[in-house]
């Protein structure tokens, strides 16, 4: 790749196809942000060191997480076998890739998440996805309308 | 809602509520792209700084955006992820569960064409001014 740039123009650019640095980085970013310029809460994350202990309910992710395949949920009987360290351990087969622990947010399961489409700095699209409680298939629909923050609380 | 414990029950019913004035509506939805754009844009300029360049997400990116309680109190958003390039799903066929209007895929693509144009341009180009 680096052969080929010499002759031709490749987007998104090599060092960047996912996010400037690691996916930590970019969460210390958005914490910052949260803190600093939209006064708002996130899950508090905290990169996890080799064999330490961590809670029963929190969410295990690894950075590189491969379309969610590295994301261990709590409470969920399938993903129980794997939170442990010697499957963590087993699953750093990337260069630079480390397991980190996040607060479950419940209300991404329940409540799902809106995809915001952003091209050329301005919003196109966005549309809103969730789980279907009892197929576990996605359900997706444009979202034209919103409730408020105040409404929802 | 959250604090009677109804919000749980939306479910997807979150999304596109029909209920409520226009003003209220527009509030909610001005609220919601506040958001989102203010933390693009601080986002933009960390890694702009970083890079001492563009980033990518100037062309291309997707900010995925859920609902999070701050001490069972107060209800924020919060950005869970952002997709680049070629990891982006663009969700654009109908839901099978939804009488859902199709997303307007061709115009995201029509954009892109504009700002890939501008940003190759610009990259090309060895003048400042």
């Amino acid at each position: 790749m680096i052969q080929l740039r010499r002759f031709v123009h490749v987007w998104p650019p090599q060092d960047q196809p996912n996010t400037i640095g690691s996916k930590l980085q970019l969460i210390e970013n958005l914490d910052t942000i949260a803190s600093s310029i939209t006064c708002s809460a996130r899950p508090v994350t905290r990169r996890l060191s080799d064999g330490q202990n961590f809670p029963s309910n929190i969410v295990l992710k690894r950075t590189h997480s491969d379309t969610g395949y590295h994301v261990l949920m709590p409470f969920d009987k399938e993903h129980a076998p794997r939170r442990t360290w010697d499957y963590l351990r087993k699953n750093v087969e990337i260069p630079g890739s480390v397991w980190f622990g996040q607060t479950y947010v419940k209300y991404l399961e329940t409540l799902g998440e809106w995809r915001v489409f952003i091209v050329g700095g301005r919003i196109v699209y966005t549309v809103h996805t969730s789980k279907h409680p009892t197929k576990k298939t996605w359900q997706w629909d444009i979202a034209r309308t919103f409730y408020s923050l105040q409404e929802l609380t | 809602m959250h604090q009677n414990g109804t919000l749980e029950h939306l479910g997807a019913g979150i999304c596109n509520p029909d209920h409520g004035s226009l003003n209220i509506r527009d509030q909610a939805h001005t609220q919601f792209t506040r958001f989102v754009m203010d933390t693009y844009r601080e986002l933009y300029c960390i890694e702009s700084r970083v890079l001492g360049g563009k980033p990518s997400m100037a062309l291309l990116c997707r900010f995925d955006v859920g609902i999070i309680a701050e001490n069972d109190q107060c209800i924020h958003y919060f950005v869970n992820e952002v997709e680049r390039a070629q990891t982006i799903s663009f969700w654009s066929n109908r839901s099978c569960t939804y009488s859902s209007a199709k997303v307007p895929f061709g115009t995201l693509g029509s954009t892109f064409a504009s700002v890939f144009y501008e940003w190759l341009s610009d990259v090309c180009n060895p003048h400042i001014i």
